[in-house]
C-alpha cells in the first residue's frame, strides 16, 4: 500500500517538462500564468550564458554558474532562448509561448470563490449562533 | 552546490547544532512528566491562552509561509502575495468551530473520531486517506524546505540539511509528545515574529519601494498587474485551501482538544490576526530580487537568496534562524498530529481495538519514528517545487470543508453524502490542477463538494448529537 502510494505520488508530482532544446528545458511550466523556470541540468561547463531574442538581437538573461533561472511577469507572446557554455557556440533555440488565461475565465473563478465564501460565512454564522446541544438533546436543526 | 551561498558552512552547522540541542532538550524536559496517553497526545487537555495562541500561530507559520509565499509573489505578483495571506481566514473561521469541538467532544482525540461518529465508517476511511495524503505532502514540503533553505544560504548539500531537520524534529517529538511541540512552538513564535519584523525593516531601508517598483516595471511587468488572470483565480483558491487544511487536519483538532475549556475561540482568532501580515512581509522580500539582479534557479529559493545577498552574513543568519524555527514548529506539529491519527484511527480503530493505554503510548513513539523515516525517504528525490507540491494537496483537503462544517453545525447530511462530497470534490480538484493550473485546484474541489453537500438540506435532520459524546474514554484513556 505504501509503495503504491509512493509511486502514485511520484507520478503526479513529476515536474512538467514542456520543451527541450539540447540541454535547455522548461523545468517548471507556468506559461498560462506568465512564468517558467528554464533549466539546463545536464549541460557541461563552468559558466553559462542564457540569451533571449529581442528586436535588437540576442540579449543576456543570465550569465553565471547556475543551471537554471526563473522567469516571471511575462506578457503574452512567443519568446526564444538559447544557451551557451564557457563562451562556446550557442545550442538550439528553445521557443516558449506565454498565453495568459482569458480574464473572463479568471473572473468566473473569482465569482465562484466569492459566492462560496459568502455561503460559508452564512453557514458558520447561522450554525454557531445557537448553543451547543447538551448530551442527548434532540436539537431540531 | 549553490554558488550564491553567503553563510559559511561552519556557521550554518553551528546554528543547526545549537538549536537542535535546544529543541531536543526542551522536548525531553517538557515530556518527562508525561504519565498518561492524554498527557502525551493532548498535553493533559489544559493548555492555557499564551501557549495556545503561540502554538496555533507558529504551526501556521510554516516553511510554506516563509518560502512559498515569496515563491508565489515571484510567480503571481501582488495578488500572489496578498492571496497567500488569506490563509489566515482558515484560522479565523476555525475559531468558533474549535470552541464547539471542545464542548461537543470533551474527550475526543482526533478529527477522525468526529468523522467516524458523525458520518460512519465509509466516510471515515475516505477522510483518513485524504488526511494522510495531505499530512504526507505537508511533511515532505517541510523536509524539502529545510534542505533547500540550508543549501541556498550555506551551500550545504540539500540531502544533508533535509536529513538533519527531519531527524531533530522527529527526536524531540518522540521525547515530549504534544507538550514538547507546544513548548517549542512558544519559543519559535518569538523567534519568527522578531526575525520577520527586523527583515521587513531592513528590506524597506536598504532597497526601498521605488527601486523595487521601477525594477519590476522594467523586468517583470505582469507581476504588478492587478488584473493578472492567474493571480485573480488564485485569490479564493488559496483562501479555500487554507480553510480546508485547517478544518480537516488533526493538527488543529488535536489543539482544539488540548486547549483548556474556553481558550480555543480566542486562541485561534488571535493567531489568525497575528499571522495575517507575515506572508505579506515574506512576499515583499521576493520583489526585491529583480532590483538586486539575483538569479533565482528555483522559485522556492527566492527568499533566502535575496536575504543572503541583501544583508550578507547577518541577514543570512537571521533568515536561517527564522525559517529553521518555522520549519521545526510545523514539522513537529504535523508529526505529532498525524501520529495521533494513525494511533487512534488506524492502529486502534482498525487493528488493535482492545489495545491498552501503555500499548498505544508505545505505538505512538514507533509511529512518529516511522513517519519521520517516511518523510525523509520521500523528501530525498525533491519531486516538485514547494508551491506545486503544496497546492496539489489542496485538491484533497478542500473537499472536506463542507462535510465538516455541515456535520459540526447541523443534524442534516448522511455519511453517503459526505463520502460523495469528498470523493467528487477531490476528483474534480485534481482534474482542475492538471487541466487549468495549481491555482484553481482547491477552489474547484470545494465548489463541487459544496454542491453535493447542499443536498443535505433537502433531507430531514436525523443525526443525534449525543452520538458525538461517544468519543469518551474508558478507564485508561482509550476511546469507547
Amino acid at each position: 500500500m505504501i509503495i503504491r502510494t509512493v509511486i502514485i505520488l511520484a507520478y503526479f508530482l513529476m515536474p512538467i517538462s514542456a520543451a527541450f532544446a539540447d540541454d535547455l528545458m522548461v523545468a517548471d511550466n507556468g506559461l498560462s500564468a506568465g512564468y517558467a523556470t528554464l533549466a539546463w541540468p545536464d549541460a557541461a561547463g563552468e559558466t553559462f550564458l542564457l540569451e533571449r531574442e529581442a528586436d535588437s538581437g540576442w540579449t543576456a538573461v543570465y550569465d553565471g554558474p547556475d543551471h537554471a533561472t526563473t522567469l516571471s511577469g511575462l506578457h503574452n507572446g512567443t519568446y526564444r532562448f538559447r544557451l551557451s557554455a564557457d563562451d562556446g557556440m550557442p545550442g538550439d533555440v528553445l521557443e516558449i509561448t506565454v498565453a495568459h488565461h482569458p480574464l473572463s475565465r479568471a473572473w468566473m473563478f473569482f465569482g465562484i470563490g466569492a459566492v462560496m465564501f459568502a455561503g460559508l460565512l452564512g453557514l458558520l454564522a447561522a450554525g454557531t449562533r445557537r448553543p451547543v446541544p447538551a448530551s442527548g438533546e434532540d436539537a431540531t436543526r | 552546490m549553490n554558488e550564491d551561498a553567503v553563510l559559511p558552512a561552519g556557521i550554518a552547522w553551528a546554528i543547526i547544532g545549537g538549536f537542535s540541542i535546544l529543541w531536543i532538550w526542551v522536548g525531553w524536559w517538557l515530556g518527562r512528566k508525561n504519565d498518561t496517553l492524554d498527557d502525551y497526545m493532548l498535553a493533559g487537555r489544559k493548555v492555557g491562552m499564551g501557549f495556545a495562541v503561540a502554538t496555533a500561530m507558529a504551526t501556521w507559520v510554516t516553511s510554506n509561509t516563509t518560502m512559498t509565499a515569496p515563491q508565489l509573489a515571484y510567480q503571481l505578483g501582488i495578488w500572489g502575495m496578498v492571496g497567500y495571506s488569506l490563509g489566515a481566514v482558515g484560522l479565523l473561521l476555525f475559531a468558533p468551530l474549535a470552541r464547539r469541538i471542545r464542548e461537543m467532544m470533551p474527550e475526543g482525540y482526533t478529527s477522525g473520531d468526529f468523522i467516524r461518529l458523525r458520518y460512519g465508517n465509509t466516510a471515515w476511511r475516505v477522510f483518513l486517506v485524504i488526511s494522510f495524503f495531505y499530512s504526507l505532502g505537508w511533511l515532505i514540503s517541510l523536509g524539502m524546505a529545510g534542505g533547500l533553505l540550508i543549501n541556498a544560504l550555506s551551500g550545504i548539500p540539500y540531502a544533508y540539511g533535509m536529513t538533519v531537520i527531519v531527524v531533530v524534529c522527529t527526536l524531540y517529538t518522540v521525547f515530549g509528545g504534544l507538550k514538547a511541540v507546544i513548548g517549542t512552538d512558544f519559543v519559535q513564535t518569538i523567534l519568527i515574529l522578531v526575525g520577520v519584523i527586523i527583515l521587513a525593516v531592513l528590506v524597506i531601508n536598504q532597497v526601498g519601494f521605488d527601486a523595487i517598483h521601477d525594477s519590476m516595471q522594467a523586468k517583470r511587468p505582469e507581476l504588478l498587474n492587478l488584473l493578472l488572470p492567474a493571480s485573480i483565480m488564485f485569490l479564493f483558491n488559496n483562501l479555500f485551501f487554507g480553510v480546508g487544511e485547517i478544518f480537516h487536519s488533526n493538527v488543529w483538532w488535536s489543539r482544539a482538544f488540548a486547549f483548556a475549556p474556553g481558550v480555543g475561540f480566542r486562541a485561534y482568532a488571535l493567531a489568525g490576526l497575528f499571522w495575517l501580515p507575515i506572508p505579506i512581509v515574506a512576499g515583499l522580500i521576493a520583489f526585491a530580487a529583480p532590483a538586486l539582479g539575483i538569479n533565482v534557479p528555483s522559485p522556492d529559493m527566492v527568499a533566502p537568496l535575496v536575504a543572503g545577498k541583501l544583508f550578507g552574513l547577518t541577514g543570512a543568519i537571521l533568515v536561517f534562524v527564522v525559517v529553521f524555527a518555522a520549519l521545526a514548529s510545523s514539522l513537529d506539529s504535523v508529526l505529532a498530529a498525524t501520529s495521533d491519527l494513525i494511533v487512534k484511527d488506524l492502529y486502534k480503530g482498525h487493528f488493535r481495538k482492545d489495545a491498552s493505554q501503555a500499548e498505544l503510548r508505545k505505538a505512538a513513539v514507533w509511529i512518529i519514528l516511522g513517519l519521520g523515516a517516511l518523510t525523509w525517504a520521500l523528501s530525498v528525490p525533491k519531486m516538485a517545487t514547494l508551491g506545486s507540491l503544496l497546492h496539489f494537496t489542496g485538491a484533497f483537503v478542500a473537499s472536506t470543508i463542507w462535510p465538516i462544517a455541515v456535520g459540526l453545525l447541523y443534524r442534516r447530511g448522511s455519511g453517503a453524502l459526505a463520502t460523495a462530497a469528498m470523493v467528487l470534490g477531490t476528483a474534480s480538484g485534481l482534474y482542475a490542477y492538471f487541466a487549468i493550473g495549481f491555482y484553481v485546484a482547491a477552489l474547484v474541489s470545494a465548489a463541487v463538494s459544496m454542491l453535493v453537500m447542499l443536498l443535505a438540506f433537502t433531507g430531514e435532520p436525523t443525526f443525534d448529537w449525543a452520538t458525538l459524546r461517544g468519543a469518551r474514554q474508558k478507564g485508561h484513556g482509550e476511546n469507547s
